[in-house]
């Protein structure tokens, strides 16, 4: 064989294997026995913002303000001849002054070679940074689905236990059960996925067609916070749905007034003040049980922080509420 | 619906702070079916931090987690005045660890074993 066709079979392999290195999508450096840079792959040159004249010939250690000088790792790669050694997924997280905070697993290895006498080192870099966040993210929420899993199993019981039993056969009771448990979902469906929602869109929202055209609605644009959309949702659910049994919706000719301002008041809070008035319905007598109903609107209102004042007056019944936003 | 008063801490008020209006009164009729005066139920640090500086409770049933805040300001409070309380929480107990207040107090689980509830409150 010629010298000339022997030099072409080596650079045809050469450019092959330095073709191959440069394909990895991995970033890649070669290193000699004195830790000192041979080769850099194209990925490397590029995950890490260097040019590759900048880099060979330089020490590991010192590459990038010595960023990879740890002594641990120092130890470790400095084993890797000697001991024919492997580091493996060594961890190391950096605020690099090109690339900013990462996290990369290095592995180091000596380069294979047929006959076992290899002095370079091949050092591979994975960055885990997307990776690691991920599985922070995917942890977090699976923690917090466990919590409202919980959380809502809680409200269930909580629910079951509230529907009075006493004096009714088991169809009342479970149709009643079911009755709250659907509102109570739905309530909890438009709070988990609002943000914050307009007053006067979640109470037409709430009291729903076709009733919502007999209900006037008169207020300034008020943002309800979504830890607040549950209970105001259930409020207004439950005085609309009294209404179109007993009040001014169960008759052809009542109505609806619903009035809201805001009220700032020293202490720096700001009170949401509506009233709920009917009018033009059928007479009206004040029930004679504190119902279920009465017992949420004014529970849920004082548990919001606020209070409210319901009145059975002849003409029709009204609501007066002050709750903090 | 709460019980308010200027009088001393009788050794039977509890401030209960929940977020879940139906949990706060499950919780609340439990209580009141044990034989406690109940203060609240609250669902916000502010009421009850408001509620605490009125009147200083026997004890205290706490969720941790709040619609957007954790409870923590408030269980700094009762500590400072030595007011004892438990926790009703749905997080795991890792996670209480981290806060020093909320760290060695009693803790049950969600959904909470209101028995359970009541002999705790009875043993402090």
């Amino acid at each position: 064989m010629m010298l000339e066709d022997l030099y072409r079979l080596l650079r045809a392999g050469h450019v092959q294997a330095q073709g191959i290195v440069n394909t990895m999508t991995q970033p890649v450096v070669v290193l000699d026995q004195t830790m000192c840079v041979t080769t850099a792959n194209h990925a490397f040159l590029e995950k890490f913002r260097v040019v590759s004249d900048d880099i060979v010939g330089a020490t590991f250690f010192q590459l990038g303000n010595g960023q990879w000088d740890i002594p641990e790792l120092r130890q470790l790669v400095s084993q890797v001849i000697p001991r024919a050694a492997a580091v493996i997924g060594f961890e190391v997280k950096h605020d690099f002054p090109t690339i900013g905070k990462r996290t990369f697993l290095i592995d180091a290895r000596r380069l294979a070679h047929p006959d076992d006498n290899s002095m370079s080192i091949l050092v591979s870099f994975d960055d885990v940074t997307e990776q690691q966040r991920h599985d922070a993210e995917k942890d977090f929420i699976i923690s917090e689905m466990r919590h409202r899993m919980k959380n809502l199993f809680a409200i269930v019981r909580a629910l079951a236990s509230d529907t009075e039993a006493e004096g009714r056969t088991g169809v009342q009771y479970r149709d009643s059960f079911l009755a709250r448990l659907e509102v109570t979902l739905r309530a909890q469906e438009i709070a988990a996925t609002v943000i914050s929602t307009d007053f006067e869109t979640l109470l037409r929202q709430t009291i729903g067609e076709p009733t919502e055209n007999r209900v006037s609605f008169q207020g300034p644009a008020i943002e309800i916070k979504a830890s607040k959309v549950l209970s105001i949702t259930m409020i207004f659910h439950e005085l609309a749905t009294n209404s179109a049994k007993h009040g001014a919706l169960a008759s052809r000719t009542g109505r609806v007034n619903i009035n809201w301002s805001l009220e700032r008041v020293p202490q720096g809070r700001t009170y949401l003040k509506c009233e709920w008035r009917e009018t033009d319905g059928p007479t009206i007598t004040p029930p004679i049980h504190r119902g279920y109903g009465r017992e949420l609107i004014e529970g849920m209102s004082a548990h919001l922080g606020g209070t409210v004042q319901l009145n059975f007056g002849a003409e029709g019944f009204t609501a007066m509420f002050s709750l903090p936003i | 619906m709460s019980t308010r008063s200027n009088a001393e801490a009788d050794s039977n008020t509890v401030l209960i702070v929940e977020d879940e209006y139906f949990i706060a009164m499950e919780v609340k009729r439990a209580l009141t079916e044990g034989g406690f005066a109940v203060l609240g139920p609250v669902s916000t640090v502010d009421d009850a931090l408001r509620i605490i500086n009125d009147q200083r409770p026997f004890a205290a049933v706490l969720d941790v987690t709040l619609e957007n805040e954790m409870v923590t300001p408030v269980a700094n409070l009762l500590t400072s005045m030595k007011v004892p309380f438990v926790l009703t929480s749905a997080l795991h107990e890792s996670e209480l660890e981290r806060h020093p207040t909320l760290r060695d107090v009693p803790t049950l689980g969600k959904p909470t074993d209101l028995g359970r509830l009541i002999s705790a409150l009875r043993s402090l």
